[in-house]
């Protein structure tokens, strides 16, 4: 049962078990799990249910839909981030790049070492990624989803004499239509809209749906449920309220906005961890101009990635989108955004993905919005530096006529020469334009109260009775993509709270 | 004795920024575009005659100019695209981005690059303006700028006569995939053993 908008009353109650806050890799996973163990799961999700066949390649039309605050969400600090969320049934799921990669090992011996507990080593996680990548198909794609652009990057890379890898992701029978961050059109992405929400619904989780968690009920020292706002289509404005009570309740709004909720109670108060530790793989674009046709948009989005660097942090990947999203990012406008765009038939759109080497945080502030704060290091800006160069010298190698550059005071490079310049001339972080829908690490897992916001079975220190499942999770940066970490993560809160269950 | 009646300036100078703007609503004309699942978009963010007359000078200055496609109602398309999109934004972001058209319109005159606002200079003296702007170190500025800069391109070039000219043509591509996708479904459950 999915209820919106027009199925509240003004002010309503319902109830259930399990109390889930949002529906994305997180709250999809956790919930279903649950469900399937037979608990009476109710998902709470701020934005609308989108079926598969509703997806379009219209940004006008799907940005709305889809994107958290139309996507004008933007982290301050030097330089200043973009940054995406998703914000509808399925969450990020729906609109990221559906890659399916594992923590690395050394990240997961980490997490060992910090929390004191093999819980997070990589043998106890290993039946955590199996039970997803199952769920999920984690797979190669099919040759013939493979477009143009990914082998221009896979040649290159060949060329260059670097290592690569061709992207396990979560889909079944994909065949490249391209549309992943607008929601993929054939079904093929297994976001939990389409992998886990179905098997929750089947075993009766309801979901409400258009409704913003605004604060937590806590009776007793013991969090009880949320009270949301049903948020009017027409006017946006929240309208109706609601009460929804269960006995758990699982916080997985992200690594902004579950502190922004957190936070509202003066939550995680035994280490002041909260909030704290923000991380986000900030990655900068790389746009290659070739002399020939490429017609990236035919033909499956992030394909390849090339890890020769990864060691250092540094990962490259294409990444193509529809020409109303490539042309929110051009440097340039009017007549030469025309002259520009009447290449898109020959662009390659690339990206240098940087591993954190530090962390920002998450506050409230007094106008009741998140204010997410963090500066790249010298560090982290001489590798983008390194990785800009790098992947636009492979593009050179490969022939592109020109590439587009991610600093504001440089935009183009005609040649491998100009490229040299760039150490001239960017010395300034703040010159970069960098961009993240990673976002992860303010509601760290620990074994101490100490040093961490919940403990390892995802419960706050001092809230009995409220979790937290998703990307807020993280002790460290995972340098990857976070959706299966996070599945995985998920995964074992809702075992840890069915062990309870069992228990009791 | 009375005091002299002195005219009210607010009023006077509210008429003659009153211009006869007329928004048309898309979903009647494009309906292919809007999903038919139950969604209702938002009412357009609020603006009065003064912000929009910015608003679409700076659409103006952004829009490529000929020989990129001139679609007759382009200003219309795009205002009523983005002032949608402001009503999802935070509230606060959503003030930001109408006090940066405010200051965008009077930037020409602080920057001594005229003695108009850009809702007095052409959509080519604009357009030089805006990317002289875009330049700038300033950070906040430089965001702004692009932020709506990104909203009014985006909007521009997701329309289907835009898409025609730079020979892209998503929605064909689209079915025809989520046909391949049915056939070879299709295929392998034939081949899988009863």
């Amino acid at each position: 049962m999915i209820l919106s908008f027009d199925d509240y009353a003004d002010e309503d109650r319902f109830d259930a078990d399990i109390v889930v806050v949002g529906t994305g890799a997180g709250g999809g996973v956790a919930g279903t799990e649950l469900a399937e163990a037979g608990y009476d799961v109710l998902f709470v999700e701020e934005g609308a249910y989108h079926q598969t066949d509703s997806f379009n390649p219209y940004t006008t039309e799907s940005v709305p839909r889809l994107y958290r605050d139309a996507s004008a969400t933007l982290i301050f600090g030097t330089p200043p981030i973009a940054y995406v969320e998703g914000r509808c049934v399925g969450g990020s799921t729906v609109i990221n790049g559906g890659m399916a990669y594992r923590t690395p090992e050394r990240v997961l011996a980490e997490w060992q070492k910090l929390t004191g507990s093999p819980d997070l080593g990589p043998k106890a996680m290993e039946p955590l990624f199996e039970s997803v990548e199952a769920r999920v198909h984690a797979s190669h794609q099919l040759d013939m989803s493979i477009g143009e652009d990914n082998r221009i990057m896979m040649r290159g890379a060949e060329k260059m004499g670097w290592h690569y890898t061709q992207n396990r992701r979560n889909q079944e029978t994909c065949v490249g239509a391209n549309n992943c961050s607008l929601g993929c059109p054939t079904g093929a992405k297994q976001s939990t809209l389409v992998s886990y929400l179905p098997r929750a619904f089947e075993n009766g989780a309801r979901c409400l749906t258009e409704l913003r968690v605004e604060r937590l009920i806590i009776e007793g020292g013991r969090c009880v449920g949320v009270l949301a706002s049903a948020i009017d289509p027409l006017t946006r404005k929240a309208r109706r309220h609601i009460e929804v009570r269960g006995r758990a309740v699982i916080i997985a709004c992200g690594a902004v906005q579950t502190p922004f909720l957190l936070k509202r109670h003066r939550l995680g108060r035994p280490s002041g961890q909260l909030g704290k530790n923000f991380l986000c793989h900030p990655n900068a674009k790389v746009l290659a101009v070739y002399p020939d046709e490429v017609e990236g948009w035919k033909g499956v989005s992030q394909n390849t990635q090339i890890r020769e660097f990864h060691e250092e942090g540094i990962l490259m990947a294409e990444n193509f989108v529809a020409p109303s999203i490539l042309a929110a990012y051009l440097p340039v406008h009017g007549r030469a955004a025309w002259e520009l765009m009447q290449r898109y038939n020959q662009m390659v759109l690339s990206g240098v993905l940087v591993e954190d080497s530090s962390s920002g945080t998450v506050s409230r502030s007094v106008f009741g919005m998140p204010v997410v704060r963090y500066d790249i290091t010298p560090l982290d800006h001489a590798r983008f530096l390194k990785g800009i160069k790098l992947l636009s010298q492979m593009h050179f190698a490969m022939g592109a006529e020109f590439v587009i550059l991610p600093f504001f005071n440089q935009h183009v490079a005609h040649s491998v020469d100009e490229l040299s310049r760039i150490d001239d001339l960017q010395r300034d972080p703040g010159s970069l334009e960098l961009f993240t829908p990673h976002l992860m690490g303010t509601a760290r897992m620990g074994s101490r109260p100490e040093d961490s916001v919940v403990n390892l079975s995802g419960e706050l220190w001092d809230l009995p009775g409220c979790y937290v499942a998703d990307a807020s999770l993280f002790p460290t940066a995972i340098g990857v993509n976070p959706q299966i970490t996070i599945m995985a993560l998920a995964t074992r809160i809702a075992q840890r709270l069915e062990l309870v269950r069992v228990a009791a | 004795m009375n005091s002299p009646v002195l005219p009210d300036r607010k009023d006077k100078w509210r008429k003659r920024f009153k211009k006869p703007f007329k928004l048309r609503v898309l979903g009647s004309t494009q309906p292919a575009r809007h999903p038919q699942d139950g969604w209702k978009n938002a009412d357009p963010y609020p603006m009065g005659s003064w912000a929009r007359g910015a608003f679409r000078a700076l659409i103006l200055a952004v829009c490529p100019p000929s020989p990129a496609p001139h679609l007759p109602d382009v200003v219309d398309r795009i205002e009523l695209h983005v002032r949608r999109l402001m009503r999802y934004m935070h509230p606060l972001a959503a003030r930001a981005l109408w006090i940066a058209i405010f200051i965008l319109d009077w930037a020409p005159r602080f920057a001594f690059f005229s003695r108009h606002r850009l809702q007095g200079l052409t959509a080519e003296e604009g357009s030089l303006f805006l990317s002289r702007l875009g330049a700038t170190r300033l950070h906040l500025l430089r965001t702004l700028l692009t932020g709506i800069r990104g909203a009014i391109l985006s909007a521009y070039f997701d329309q289907d006569e835009v898409h025609r000219a730079l020979g892209y043509a998503p929605l064909p591509f689209i079915s025809e995939r989520r046909e391949l996708r049915a056939q070879l479904i299709d295929q392998a459950a034939r081949k899988r053993p009863a």
